[in-house]
């Protein structure tokens, strides 16, 4: 199988995304100066995409055929169960790291009592405790599964909890004094973390040809579907938060979301070159799998960078 | 090749856009906020008054989380002159005065979070015409001295090694 070629590929893949995850929290830390904390962005960057990587390897099974599925989810098993370990990791040091904002001490300071306290009475404590506890879940099942047979239901499951996770902070985001809003802006994260989520796990697990030619059709349909889900509800989120279209470039907040759109816009014009060439010659088993790799890290790259605006969207003040 | 020189035509507009928006940013830097922010203050900033208001407190345009309100008073003394803790009221932050004591200004300090958990901080003054007879409450102690007790990231960082031993070993373990 070439266990170790491809986990060195693996760990490459995932040091080039914290090496784009840092160069953007930086590039949105100076575009929403100074209403940005680089540190506050780094941190939910790190739970953002690594929640993100969790949803797409748990997804992941269901893109291949019946037969192959099994498969699929066996060599997911490994990277979702880290992935989950890396998202609860990040999940408790940025629960401590707000709780020690809220009580204006720093992360070294703050005590055990506000921690718990924050976790507990507030309403971004809680949503945060639930996101750790949804990573956690997330492993333990994961590993539960992976000793035994696979089956759809336990993706569904897993699929589930880090789908919990990966909304549950939007809820008490921005947008929380307005019910729609909310709802809008949790709808545009699922969405967003789907598409991401999905072409991430496909890089991390597909390997040859053969299997980018059963996996990228199906992919390629829900991918259509959450590209219009996230740009309706996050257009529906903009019209919400925003009063006039100067804030779009006077205020932090505003700099950053014109970012983003601009970053969606190229995003969705590469995946439609992509679907308009890739998707056929890799149907057809055309596209080699270093085009299909090369092709999906690149549009990958793109969404790293989406998600580090996002975070840094998310902790602008 | 091809597919190199296509990245290219991808990357190149975007990074001269995040160059155009990062050369705005400095030109408009400091301007309003997305969050929660102050929008009236009881004794209004700058405001001259001849008797100390039994509280002051300061309203906002958004709903405040109840916990973790923090407002003080300190006075020209530089001695503390509110007295109890900080209350919130859905939207209003307020906190308790002493009868006020040596003419000058009085500043007022607060930190807050907002609803969506957003800590916002900020202070304004007013100044006392006529010296009270109040007694001043204690001087003002260094930032942060407060939260005593045993500090959280020893609990956090032994978490973290056993959740990192746990994923390797059950990784390791996996058939």
């Amino acid at each position: 199988m070439g266990g170790t070629t491809a986990a060195v590929t693996r760990l490459r893949t995932v040091a080039a995304g914290a090496a784009v995850v840092a160069v953007a929290a930086v590039s949105a830390w100076a575009l929403a100066f100074p209403q940005n904390s680089l540190s506050a962005t780094l941190i939910r960057a790190v739970a953002d995409c690594s929640a993100v990587v969790t949803l797409g390897l748990a997804v992941v099974p269901m893109f291949d055929t019946d037969r192959y599925r099994r498969e699929v989810a066996q060599r997911a098993a490994g990277p979702l169960i880290l992935a989950s370990a890396v998202w609860a990791v990040a999940e408790v040091v940025r629960l401590v790291v707000t709780a020690a904002q809220a009580a204006g001490v720093s992360a070294a300071r703050v005590g055990v009592r506000t921690t718990v306290e924050f976790a507990v009475a507030t309403t971004t404590g809680r949503s945060g405790l639930m996101c750790a506890v949804a990573a956690v879940v997330v492993g333990v099942v994961a590993f539960v599964a992976s000793r035994g047979e696979w089956k759809p239901a336990v993706g569904v499951v897993v699929a589930g909890a880090a789908a919990v996770g990966v909304t549950g902070r939007t809820l008490v985001g921005h947008l929380s004094e307005s019910p729609g809003g909310g709802l809008a802006v949790a709808v545009h994260a699922l969405a967003a973390a789907l598409w991401c989520g999905a072409l991430a796990a496909l890089v991390l697990v597909v390997e040859h040809r053969g299997q980018w030619a059963r996996v990228l059709p199906r992919f390629s349909q829900v991918s259509l579907l959450c590209v219009v889900t996230l740009v309706v509800c996050g257009v529906a989120a903009t019209a919400l938060r925003l009063h006039s279209p100067g804030e779009f470039v006077t205020t932090g907040y505003g700099r950053l979301l014109s970012a983003k759109i601009v970053l969606t816009a190229a995003l969705t014009v590469l995946a439609w070159r992509n679907r308009s060439w890739w998707l056929p010659a890799a149907r057809s088993h055309r596209a080699t799998a270093d085009v299909s790799r090369l092709r999906s890290r690149i549009e990958l790259a793109g969404m790293t960078v989406a998600l580090t605006l996002a975070a840094a969207l998310a902790v602008t003040g | 090749m091809i597919r190199r020189v296509q990245g290219a035509a991808f990357v190149a507009p975007l990074l001269a856009v995040l160059a155009l928006l990062a050369v705005l940013a400095l030109a408009c830097a400091g301007t309003a906020s997305a969050h929660a922010t102050r929008v009236s203050a009881d004794p209004a900033p700058d405001a001259a008054l001849s008797h100390g208001p039994e509280r002051v407190s300061a309203t906002f345009n958004e709903q405040l989380q109840t916990s973790f309100a923090a407002m003080t008073v300190v006075g020209p003394d530089a001695n503390l002159w509110s007295t109890g803790p900080a209350e919130v009221q859905g939207a209003v932050a307020s906190v308790a005065l002493r009868p006020l004591g040596p003419a000058g200004t009085y500043t007022v300090n607060y930190r807050v979070t907002s609803a969506d958990g957003h800590v916002v901080s900020g202070s304004w003054s007013f100044r006392l015409t006529q010296a009270g007879t109040g007694t001043p409450g204690p001087p003002v102690a260094a930032p942060g001295s407060e939260d005593g007790g045993v500090p959280v990231w020893p609990f956090v960082a032994v978490a973290v090694a056993i959740v990192g031993a746990g994923a390797w070993w059950a990784v390791r373990r996996r058939p």
